[in-house]
């Protein structure tokens, strides 16, 4: 491994040294400051990481899936790229919320998303939030979240963005971003499309020919995708601490169902299964911060509609009507609160609930907040949160975090934080009303995440470093799963306990014009069940589909107009089911080089890459192959013309 | 010519060496597979399908039986195993085809595609088996039907097609009889004519037994697409198709083998987990083995073994009429077989792989 580390570092070095003012990777410091002063004033000790538009473009076109994989030791599971669900600090996919304003994306009747159904190109930048954060995010957030951001700029002018990619296997993306605003009123909007044949070749073990035994070169059939979005911002400012911002989502994702190894070989042209999701989300959020009390009011609106092989007799639709409004006040410098309503409609419209057991659900949210201040080491946060849902109820939830600067000079600081926070999910609509094997008797699962953490920060003229180290200890009861019990059934099965340590570095030096940053991310991650309804699942094995050890090392150069950049990405041995089975470790390394230019003062940034340039096969799912080396071409362009 | 004589032992030490390890000798090589065979589904989807053999003379249980025999790994999902003219057929799905395995359990050639495989039956050179067809619409199943499989050329030579999502099938009186999974019907196909006729039930049907008269009982079980609570067996007169019907219920709708007959075919144990109020009023589901006796064409009052939840499949050790009943705790962890007197008195417990939905004897 160490090797591997030096080969990186050697290949990222700069072979001339010059000095130079232009950063890219300053963004990305300087962002995740900010992000931690606003996501921590009412939650210490959360550890939260910004990926911003320069990780966006080094990570792809395919969804979120290839993002968090490039930039995150968050483990995802992937079906040959078309279905990628999350795993974070060992929790299963609906243990996680991805928000997009007040608005969580998951769908009510899975409880979990599709990672390649949502396209990072159309955020400008996406934080992570790790932990147990549903205090202050609600139901679901029990492992971490996930929150798709936009920035407004208020400026007066145009500036269009687009970028146009061609990959391997018929990859293909068109997209652009559109501004236009006058100070006060601004419209941006976003769009892209994007398609992918997906027919990549791979190493075939699992062919189940007895005729000819062996591995064969092979390619993935019905591993196609298609997809579209639009975002469309409309936002406008009544004065430097008043605004209304408002964006409209519609999102349209069809992709086949990929066939196993042993399916894809005997493959002989039938017709492939696909799913076609459709997605209109509405958020529009009212700002005044001109009093004491600064109010925010918001006001949204979800259709999900999901389809397989076109078949409208078994469409899941849900519609969700979201209303919220929170103050928030800071008493004195060192104390503030805030406090807030949230309050949902959901009308599903799934042939397998019946009427007669569900039309419509309404959930309240409760919350409070408060921080408090010991001079200038210690910063103390409590939340608390209570969530009414028609015919179930949900658990009181609670959370307190510190800080506590342990040291801090002009160029580097030392912050120790710790926390303890519970955390919900209330089970999926299906989990309780699909046909007979819904269970309305079923409890919310409830976690409780036990943190601390060390943050070490060093600015100085020429370096900048940022160290985190963090141990978990979430233990989730009342854990949801289907069963065949008699029937097949949703029930509360047990105790989960994921533990973990966590080191995430990031290392920047300016050495001449060249700058380097280096980043290594490391995650230890076991995680088991210790208690269930089948004593013999309580055997101290790793749960299925995590990694106990993930990690991933990069190294960004940024010389002139040049940029190049190395990725490497472990994945340690998962269990795909409770027999010996395994899925290998693999070690992935992705590379690229970007090349600014500059016509009629017009920026382009022409940009190659290359995936999996090792040519590993590897699995991140059982029997389920995955893209070897893959080649991309990308060309970006933003024209602005912004008045000062 | 002392050169002759070593390049001739030589040849002849070579000789004994390939001889020793030839295909014909692995085939003519005839293990003892006297025991139950337990095929199991494994994780739909993401494989981990399986064989387990159980030794039952010497309490020994062998897993991963097919690896061991065939080197590889079963990629697929056993939705369906048979046993017919010495040869065990495996109804397999991802990929859909039908293997056929020898005497050994060695598979020789290839599996047959075929469009998501249900259940078989044997009759003469042919299997007819239920298919759902390639892409199934799930609410009506339109295309399903039943293929007629050579199992000397290993080629589907027929289709009937018969909506409705079938399943279980036998054959009795030159008649195939065809339990609807999607529709209240048996359907009962003449085999000189391939007409269709069809018997209705009270609820969607899963499986047959046939009794030593060869009429047939079928079960109706309760979906979550058609969740009916008119579950129990039915008895069909395969001369005339009249269908008698007996309530029992939630009989088990599980995809495996959910009933069995005993040796002198005088009782069938059926898998059912009715809801119970316990002292304190509070209703629960218990599953248990109901029996339903042949003769006086009743379901006995108390199940012969309660409170067992996520049974798979049961069935009659043929020489000592003990119950095998396999039981599954999730879908991606191993499953066990539960040996029990036919009392109903607890004998042993044994590991098998994931989901263990049928067991042959062989």
């Amino acid at each position: 491994m160490m090797k591997i580390i030096f080969i990186l570092i050697g290949i990222g070095m700069p072979s001339k040294l010059y000095a130079q003012d232009k950063t890219v990777t300053d963004s990305v410091f300087i962002h995740e400051v900010k992000t931690y002063a606003k996501m921590k004033k009412f939650l210490a000790a959360t550890k939260t990481d910004r990926l911003t538009e320069s990780d966006i473009d080094r990570s792809g076109d395919g969804g979120l899936r290839q993002l968090l994989w490039n930039t995150s030791s968050v483990y995802i599971k992937s079906d040959g790229g078309t279905l990628s669900t999350i795993r974070f600090r060992g929790t299963s996919p609906n243990q996680t919320s991805i928000f997009f304003g007040g608005i969580d994306v998951n769908s009510l009747t899975l409880g979990q998303s599709n990672l390649c159904n949502i396209t990072p190109f159309l955020f400008d930048y996406v934080d992570i939030q790790y932990g147990s954060s549903s205090t202050v995010n609600g139901s679901g957030s029990v492992g971490g979240a996930i929150h798709l951001g936009l920035y407004s700029l208020w400026e007066k002018g145009i500036q269009v963005k687009a970028r146009i990619s061609e990959g391997s296997y018929g990859e293909q993306f068109y997209g652009t971003k559109i501004y236009v605003g006058n100070g006060k009123l601004e419209a941006i909007s976003r769009m892209y499309y994007y398609y992918h044949r997906n027919d990549f070749s791979f190493m075939n073990n699992y062919t189940g020919d007895v005729e000819h035994p062996g591995s064969v070169k092979d390619y993935q059939h019905g591993a196609s995708l298609e997809k579209y979005g639009l975002i469309q911002e409309l936002n406008y400012r009544f004065g430097s601490d008043e605004y209304v911002k408002s964006s409209f989502w519609y999102e349209h994702d069809y992709h086949q169902i990929p066939l196993n190894m042993s399916s894809n070989y005997f493959y002989d042209g039938d017709q492939i299964s696909d799913l076609v999701d459709k997605n209109i989300r509405f958020w529009s959020e009212y700002h005044n911060n001109k009093g004491k009390i600064k109010f925010k009011g918001g006001l949204g609106y979800v259709h999900d509609m999901e389809t397989q092989d076109k078949d409208n007799h078994g469409k899941i639709v849900t519609d969700r009507l979201i209303v919220s409004s929170e103050i928030k006040q800071d008493v004195i410098i060192n104390f503030g609160y805030k406090a807030g309503l949230k309050y949902k409609r959901i009308y599903p419209d799934v042939y397998a609930y019946s009427d007669s057991i569900i039309k419509r659900e309404q959930h309240l949210d409760i919350y409070s907040s408060f921080f408090y201040h010991i001079g200038k080491r210690w910063k103390l946060t409590a939340n608390m949160r209570q969530l009414f849902v028609t015919n179930f109820s949900a658990p009181f939830t609670p959370s307190a975090g510190a800080e506590y600067r342990m040291f801090s000079s002009g160029t580097s600081s030392l912050l120790m934080t710790g926390s303890i926070a519970g955390s919900y999910r209330i089970p999926t609509f299906n989990d309780r009303y699909w046909g007979t094997n819904g269970n309305s008797d079923l409890k919310a699962e409830n976690g409780m995440n036990y943190e601390a953490g060390w943050n070490y920060h060093l600015v100085s003229n020429y370096t900048k470093v940022n160290l985190k180290l963090n141990i978990f200890y979430l233990d989730i009861k009342n854990w949801i799963e289907w069963r065949p019990l008699g029937i097949l059934e949703a029930v509360n099965v047990g105790e989960v306990v994921s533990k973990g340590i966590e080191f995430q570095s990031f290392i920047q030096k300016v050495i001449g014009v060249s700058k380097i940053t280096f980043r290594l991310n490391y995650t230890f991650n076991p995680v088991q069940t210790v208690k269930d309804i089948s004593k013999s699942l309580v055997n101290g094995q790793q749960m299925e589909y995590i990694p106990r050890d993930m990690g991933n090392i990069s190294v960004v150069e940024d010389l002139n107009q040049w940029e190049y950049f190395i990725q490497g990405q472990y994945t340690g041995t998962r269990l795909s089911d409770g027999t010996e089975r395994k899925l290998h470790p693999y070690f992935l390394v992705n590379t690229g080089i970007f090349r600014e230019i500059y016509i009629d003062g017009k920026k382009i940034k022409c940009s190659f890459f290359i995936e999996n340039i090792l040519n590993r096969n590897y699995q991140n799912q059982k029997y389920y192959a995955m893209p070897r080396r893959t080649f991309r071409l990308s060309i970006s362009a933003n024209l602005k013309s912004f008045n000062k | 010519m002392k050169n002759y004589l070593t390049k001739f032992a030589c040849l002849l030490l070579c000789s004994g060496f390939l001889f020793s390890c030839s295909d014909d000798d692995d085939i003519n090589y005839k293990p003892d597979m006297n025991g139950a065979y337990i095929f199991n589904f494994g994780n739909w989807g993401a494989g981990g399908s399986s064989i387990s053999q159980f030794d039952y003379n010497n309490s020994v249980m062998t897993n991963d039986f097919y690896e061991l025999v065939n080197g590889i790994e079963l990629t697929g999902n056993i939705e369906y195993a048979y046993n017919y003219n010495d040869q065990t057929f495996l109804l397999e799905n991802n990929p859909d085809q039908i293997i056929t395995l020898n005497d050994t359990l060695a598979q020789l050639k290839n599996g047959v595609p075929l469009e998501n495989p249900r259940a078989c039956v044997g009759n003469g050179n042919y299997l007819y088996i239920s298919c759902w067809g390639d892409t199934p619409d799930w609410n009506l199943m339109p295309d399903s039907y039943i293929a007629k499989y050579n199992i000397n050329t290993m080629t589907v030579e027929d289709t009937i097609f018969i909506a409705g999502g079938p399943e279980g099938v036998e054959i009795a009186n030159g008649k195939l009889y065809v339990a609807m999974n999607f529709k209240k019907n048996v359907a009962v196909i003449n085999l000189d004519d391939n007409s269709i006729s069809y018997i209705e039930t009270p609820a969607v049907c899963s499986y047959f037994v046939k009794d030593d008269d060869n009429n047939l009982y079928v079960s109706f079980v309760g979906t979550s697409l058609d969740p009916s609570y008119k579950t129990g067996l039915g008895y069909i007169d395969t001369v005339n198709d009249k269908l008698t019907n007996y309530s029992l219920a939630n009989v088990s709708s599980s995809y495996s083998q959910i009933m069995t007959m005993n040796n002198d075919k005088s009782k069938i144990y059926v898998i059912a987990a009715p809801w119970v109020k316990d002292a304190n009023g509070k209703w629960s589901m218990v599953g248990g083995i109901f029996v339903f006796n042949t003769e006086t064409k009743a379901f006995e009052a108390d199940p012969v073994i309660s409170n067992i939840l996520g049974a798979d499949a049961i069935t009659v050790n043929p020489e000592n009429d003990d119950l095998y009943i396999t039981t599954s705790p999730s879908f991606t962890d191993p499953g066990v077989l539960n040996v029990y007197g036919s009392d109903g008195i607890f004998k042993k417990t044994y590991t098998t792989g994931i989901s263990p939905n049928h067991i042959i004897f062989l």
